[in-house]
């Protein structure tokens, strides 16, 4: 069958991994010893996909594990981890998200591309075998497949065949039994299939079959569930050897930041808040986290920030694994140039200077000063992280430069001159009983003070200089 | 002039009088009196200066506000680093400072590490730091980051009078009958020795 879109100009390519789940575990070339997953717990456990050499010695899915084995003493034999092979087809949509937005993860085995929408950019031919070279890559063995129709596309690639005429009922995923009876009177391919009357076929064959046939044809809706990238990220990585420097775990950390930057490409998003966890022999991991000031996605500047802390961060133990956790992907902004650069509040220069800091000294130590409309001193300011743009009240009482960060009490006040006051601040009376009467004078220093008079005592609250 | 002589006129400890106000690029302190004494006629940039006074936290703020307004004014950042005491953000405003662009550190162990990176980044063209006790190698430090930077350094310290350094300006303040003295001790490119008054406020 040629390649022509339908209707709707789709044109689906089928990716089908026969052995997925043996190319995860590297068993899957012909030179393999025999080797199989199973399925099932104790006496039910059954074959659920054989490698080449295995299949040469007869095992075939489905199979009683304990017959496989009798039949082929060396098999090697593995659970199936579907979580696994779950995964890995994630990760395989998302090489395949450069090439079409339009994914479907087609479980057990198989993934669905839209590549109609991009035909004019890419000859369908070329993009084909480009994919299949990639995933070969990857260490796994591909089939594809071209068809107007998800399911077309996706059976062709399962059967290995060029037209959907061709396609062996076996293909289809439906009860064996059905397609055995099938075979009885004859019928094998699609096209003997319909051939049959078409009142009969679902009478007698189910609606299942009949429904897929329908879908190939296009005469059937055939909506897929579009795949999206998790916006989320985590990644463990086993070190080669236990180390607990920092140089070397920074390298191994580097590892997993190229990782985070290409999920993050994928995505077009940007990180804020990222967890590191360094995981010990049998002993509790070290969790570190990192913040940024804003999400970005300047791995760079990461890993300098990671460098900073790492040196400072104090492990127990050498690390055998490191996990790098990020539970939040933000939208990234789009990198624009001012035409008027020096206008607005643009504090992107500096933010990486304020994240060194914050990274060695804390957060709260790298702050800014905000004003704030209170005659109380004490409630006048406040600390604000930096960055945060902050416009001034407007009526601001004559204040001292300096305020002492508790008012210090004085034992005698003889060597002040020049006094000028009082100025009278008091509290409301719904809020903490504040009344002073505040003056300004002059130490024989030179120095002028803010001194206040409370309960017979006096007391320097701030340094006017 | 033979070549010889060039090179000796180049060196920066040799003070030309007819060069005087040439070379060096500052930063204006706000204040006229003290602009009109300094070689640049502000701190000058791309190097470190020094207040020294009886006692930090207390009269410096006086001579330095001016000029950390003007920094703040602009697209500039300004910073303080370790102050001894809580400058009061009422009062800065009122000063004229631009709170969104003045950047506050607060570390005792961390912060001439702090100091160095700020000027090293060259984002904050002024920074103001109380480094407490400090060598006369740990100045050369902040001078050289200065100078990495193209940013002013200036180090508020407690008077002592013998202390070596590299600075570029040294500054000494005390209190009068009649305001607040400038006494400039060194003045590289100027010429030291002068001083001016704050009256009291």
């Amino acid at each position: 069958m040629s390649e022509p879109a339908n209707s709707k100009g789709e044109l689906w390519l089928a990716l089908h991994l026969p052995l997925l789940g043996l190319d995860l575990l590297q068993l899957s070339s012909a030179h393999a010893p025999a080797a199989c997953l199973y399925e099932g717990e104790n006496k039910h456990q059954r074959v659920w996909l054989g490698n080449s050499r295995a299949r040469r010695c007869g095992i075939v899915p489905g199979m009683a594990l304990k017959a496989a084995l009798a039949q082929c003493p060396d098999l090697q034999t593995y659970p199936r981890r579907a979580d696994a092979e779950q995964s890995r087809l994630e990760q395989l949509a998302l090489i395949c998200l450069d090439f079409s937005s339009r994914i479907s993860l087609e479980p057990p085995q198989g993934l669905l591309l839209e590549v109609g929408a991009s035909a004019r950019l890419w000859q369908t031919k070329f993009l084909r075998r480009h994919l299949q070279g990639l995933l070969r890559e990857q260490g796994h063995i591909v089939y594809t497949a071209l068809h107007e129709t998800p399911t077309g596309a996706l059976l062709l690639a399962r059967s290995r065949q060029n037209r959907p005429a061709q396609i062996p009922l076996g293909a289809f995923p439906v009860d064996a039994g059905i397609t055995r009876k099938l075979a009885r009177i004859g019928v094998h391919t699609l096209n003997d299939y319909l051939t049959l009357p078409e009142k009969d076929r679902m009478l007698r064959f189910g609606p299942e079959l009949e429904q897929m046939a329908l879908k190939i044809l296009g005469r059937l809706p055939d909506p897929r569930r579009n795949w999206r990238p998790p916006c989320r990220f985590r990644r463990t990585l086993e070190l080669e050897y236990e180390t607990a420097s920092a140089g070397q775990l920074l390298f191994y950390a580097r590892r997993l930041l190229d990782e985070l930057d290409e999920a993050l490409a994928q995505t077009c998003s940007a990180v804020q808040q990222l967890h590191w966890i360094f995981h010990h022999y049998r002993r509790a991991p070290t969790r570190h986290q990192q913040q940024l000031l804003h999400p970005g996605r300047d791995m760079s500047r990461i890993s300098l920030l990671l460098h900073e802390q790492l040196e400072r961060l104090p492990l127990p133990a050498s690390v055998e694994k490191i996990t790098l956790q990020v539970n939040r992907f933000w939208p990234k902004a789009a990198d624009s140039l001012s035409l008027l650069r020096d206008m607005g509040q643009n504090i992107d220069a500096i933010e990486p200077l304020l994240e060194k800091l914050q990274a060695r000294l804390g957060a709260q130590a790298v702050y800014q000063l905000r004003a704030l409309p209170d005659h109380r001193p004490e409630l006048a300011w406040a600390r604000v992280a930096p960055g945060k743009a902050t416009p001034p009240p407007d009526q601001l009482p004559p204040r001292p430069l300096w305020l002492l960060p508790q008012p210090r009490k004085l034992s005698s006040i003889r060597s002040f001159r020049h006094w000028r006051g009082p100025e009278r601040i008091a509290s409301g009376w719904w809020e903490d009983d504040i009344r002073r009467d505040y003056y300004r004078a002059r130490h024989r220093s030179g120095v002028t003070y803010w001194l206040y008079h409370h309960a017979g005592e006096w007391f320097i609250h701030g340094v006017f200089g | 002039m033979n070549s010889a002589l060039q090179s000796i006129l180049k060196d920066p400890r040799i003070w030309r009088a007819d060069e005087e106000n040439h070379q060096q690029r500052s930063l204006e302190t706000g204040l006229a009196g003290l602009d009109a004494l300094l070689p640049g006629g502000g701190w000058p940039l791309a190097a470190l200066s020094e207040v020294l006074l009886p006692e930090t936290g207390s009269s410096e703020l006086r001579v330095l506000l001016p000029g950390l307004a003007r920094q703040t004014s602009g697209d500039g950042w300004a910073a303080l680093v370790s102050p001894p005491l809580l400058p009061c953000a009422t009062a800065l405003a009122a000063q004229g400072v631009n709170l969104s662009r003045l950047l506050l550190v607060e570390s005792s162990a961390d912060r001439l590490w702090a100091a160095e990176q700020i000027l090293r980044s060259g984002q904050c063209r002024l920074l103001i730091c109380w480094p407490g006790k400090i060598s006369a190698r740990q100045k050369h430090r902040l001078q050289l980051a200065a100078e990495h930077g193209d940013s002013c350094c200036i180090a508020v310290l407690a008077d002592s009078r013998n202390a070596a350094s590299s600075a570029a300006l040294k500054l000494r303040l005390y209190s009068g009958a009649d305001g607040l003295h400038l006494h400039i001790l060194k003045n590289r490119g100027g010429r030291p020795g002068r001083e001016c008054l704050l009256p009291h406020v």
